[in-house]
């Protein structure tokens, strides 16, 4: 939940008052030193990432943690977090962003070097670096010995079920081909997804590399989740609808995220994940800073309240999505670490990135020829 | 002397014949039950949400568990629902009132004709040509070679206005060309000056038109949703609040949310359909 604002007449005009000194001060003190505007560290961190990772209570960690104030604006999807740092003015306009890892990091790193849409991570700000789990260093994005992305938060993609309909310890349940195979024909939910969807059905149908299809390849998978399209009771796009049909009982099964599984668990209900033998779905999402932006220092410190050990752990408890830091795991006991994950390495457990496939394009029309079908 | 015979022949009216029954018109009933379809296709769910605004559910969905008021006390103790709702309803007002007033400017312009009136015409109406999401965009870039960051008074409100503009200016337009000059001419034929003309004839007879105005681009503010998502900050208006709930969480309280918006939206419609009927009334 975002922090109430009201904004009073005063309010108003006190920020016009703040405002017209900030820029005459910042005028006055770019032009003797040509340094950083003097009140930068007054202003609060604005923000793009997804509501999720910022609860209430983390936010308040956050914010004592970092010694500012974060403003999160409303997330939409990767493409919108990119579409708002490369338009006119976005390097400025913004303080801090928290996307897709895969998806975003060419765009912002641009072609080559010296195109970067984002400055480069000053790691002394930010000390909590060395936390990151091993797991996620590849997602450490740097060029030219400069870091310019940091993995903050990571996650899975995996089949949710009810365990009261489905039995856990069938070999069916712990492999994507719950959502594919006639057994519970009727009783599963697709997520309205191309990507997802696809690389799920690659992994199930035995390919090593499915964000790496070639076009025949596209072509069978396409084929087989038309075909399989039958069982399929709906498809879901958003979260509150997805959850309703678990809820409601109307679907046993589906593709589904983890405060999917939360939200059921706190309602009572016998729902949990599985831990798909071809290969879980992880992610990261990684922040980094517009190239532009006047408020880079606070910006460091809140990555670096992202990597604290107990932001991670309040975060985990909230929402089941842990940081990254490697020492969040130890707050957590064995059984409360199986059932967030924390122990997929340790498990060995089978995980496949969300890798985004360079002809995304192509998926997208192979998933409206199954979605039409 | 002639004694009237029972048998005299008065004129007798003639042989009523009873008015044929009026035909059945078989297509009246088709008629009948295609409009109850198309108003329950459309005001159906609607109702639905309605009822379960008061489901004692935590899921959003039927089964009807049993009636509760609850979900409206979590909203009203909802700081955040709260603040989303006064920012909705003072970005509603201050857009209507600035649309309102630059769209009787515009009006009172196109009364009079100027050179190039087709082009601005054009451009008034130009949000209305364009899809939500491309305008949107527009804005996002236009505040960016500004250098304008996101805020609800700054790049918010001019959003607003920008989409609420062209159906002011359709609106008062047709209104100020029906007034008669002749009252205007009238007035200034017997001393009054120009600022006197325009506040005690021109005013007090567009007044509702005005209002209903104002009342009509205060519900266009107050649902506007795609062009604010592009260019809002950590400020939040109830359309924002709405789709953040439906995407990112499960928010029971979400339907009686919903009623709550539908009721002020259409308590501000239904005001300018008074306000505009009363004009009509007036003038006619």
């Amino acid at each position: 939940m975002t922090r109430p604002r009201i904004l009073s007449a005063r309010d108003i005009l006190e920020i016009d008052r703040r405002s017209l000194i900030a820029g005459s001060a910042a005028a006055g003190a770019a032009a003797l030193l040509g340094g950083v505007p003097a009140l930068a560290d007054d202003k609060p961190v604005t923000a793009i990432m997804p509501g999720p990772f910022i609860p209430d209570a983390v936010r308040l960690l956050i914010e004592k943690k970092a010694a500012t104030k974060v403003e999160n604006a409303p997330y939409v999807s990767p493409t919108d977090t990119l579409a708002k740092l490369l338009a006119p003015g976005g390097t400025s306009r913004y303080d801090l962003m928290i996307s897709v890892t895969p998806f975003v990091r060419n765009p912002i790193l641009g072609a080559k070097s010296g195109d970067e849409k984002v400055a480069p991570l000053d790691l002394s700000l930010i000390p909590n670096a060395v936390k990151i789990m091993d797991l996620f260093k590849p997602d450490i994005i740097t060029r030219d010995g400069k870091t310019y992305m940091l993995p903050v938060v990571w996650g899975y993609d995996s089949v949710i079920y009810n365990a009261d309909k489905i039995p856990p310890e069938d070999s069916l349940t712990q492999s994507w081909g719950v959502l594919f195979d006639d057994k519970y024909a009727g009783h599963i939910a697709w997520r309205d997804d191309a990507h997802g969807m696809i690389l799920t059905a690659g992994l199930h149908l035995g390919m090593s590399d499915p964000a790496a299809l070639s076009a025949s390849d596209l072509k069978k998978v396409t084929g087989f989740l038309t075909e399989k399209k039958k069982n399929v009771r709906t498809m879901w796009s958003t979260f509150g609808s997805a959850v309703s049909l678990m809820s409601s009982g109307e679907v046993w099964a589906m593709y589904g995220w983890i405060p999917m599984r939360a939200a059921l668990q706190k309602r009572g209900m016998n729902v949990t994940n599985n831990w798909p033998k071809e290969g879980l779905l992880i992610w990261s999402q990684g922040a980094f800073i517009p190239k532009d932006s006047p408020n880079a220092k606070a910006s460091h410190a809140v990555i670096n309240a992202y990597l604290d050990t107990e932001v991670g752990k309040t975060l985990a408890a909230e929402t089941n999505y842990p940081t990254t830091s490697a020492e969040i795991s130890g707050a957590f006991s064995p059984e409360e670490r199986r059932k967030l994950g924390l122990d997929i390495v340790e498990r060995g457990v089978k995980v496949y990135p969300l890798k985004f496939p360079t002809a995304m394009d192509q998926w997208l029309e192979a998933w409206n020829t199954v979605k039409s079908a | 002397m002639s004694m009237v015979s029972a048998t005299t022949d008065f004129p007798r009216p003639a042989a009523t014949t009873r008015a044929p029954r009026a035909a059945r018109n078989p297509w009246k009933a088709a008629v009948v039950i295609y409009a109850a379809a198309f108003y329950c296709f459309l005001y159906g769910p609607i109702a639905i949400i309605a009822l379960l605004s008061f489901n004692k559910s935590e899921v959003t969905g039927l089964p009807f568990l049993g009636a509760t008021t609850h979900w409206y006390h979590v909203v009203f103790s909802r700081p955040d629902l709260m603040a989303a709702l006064f920012n909705s309803i003072s970005l509603g007002l201050l857009s209507g009132a600035m649309a309102t007033t630059i769209a009787f400017l515009l009006g009172l312009a196109f009364r009079r004709g100027f050179f190039g009136q087709r082009v601005v015409l054009g451009l008034v109406l130009l949000p209305i040509l364009m899809p939500g999401i491309i305008g949107g965009i527009v804005l996002l870039i236009f505040f960016g070679y500004l250098g304008i960051r996101p805020g609800l008074y700054s790049t918010v409100l001019v959003a607003h206005v920008n989409w609420v503009l062209p159906f002011v200016f359709l609106t008062l337009n047709a209104r100020l060309q029906g007034l008669d000059r002749a009252m205007e001419e009238a007035a200034a034929d017997l001393g009054a000056r120009t600022h006197q003309v325009m506040w005690r004839v021109v005013l007090p007879i567009i007044r509702p038109a005005l209002i209903a105005t104002l009342l009509f681009s205060f519900s266009l503010s107050f649902d506007e949703f795609i062009r604010t998502l592009f260019v809002i900050g950590y400020d939040r208006t109830i359309p924002v609040v709405f789709w953040i709930a439906i995407v990112e969480r499960l928010s029971p309280e979400l339907p009686a949310m919903a009623v709550i918006t539908v009721l002020i939206s259409t308590a501000g419609s239904l005001l300018g359909f008074a306000f505009s009927a009363r004009s009509r009334i007036k003038n006619s």
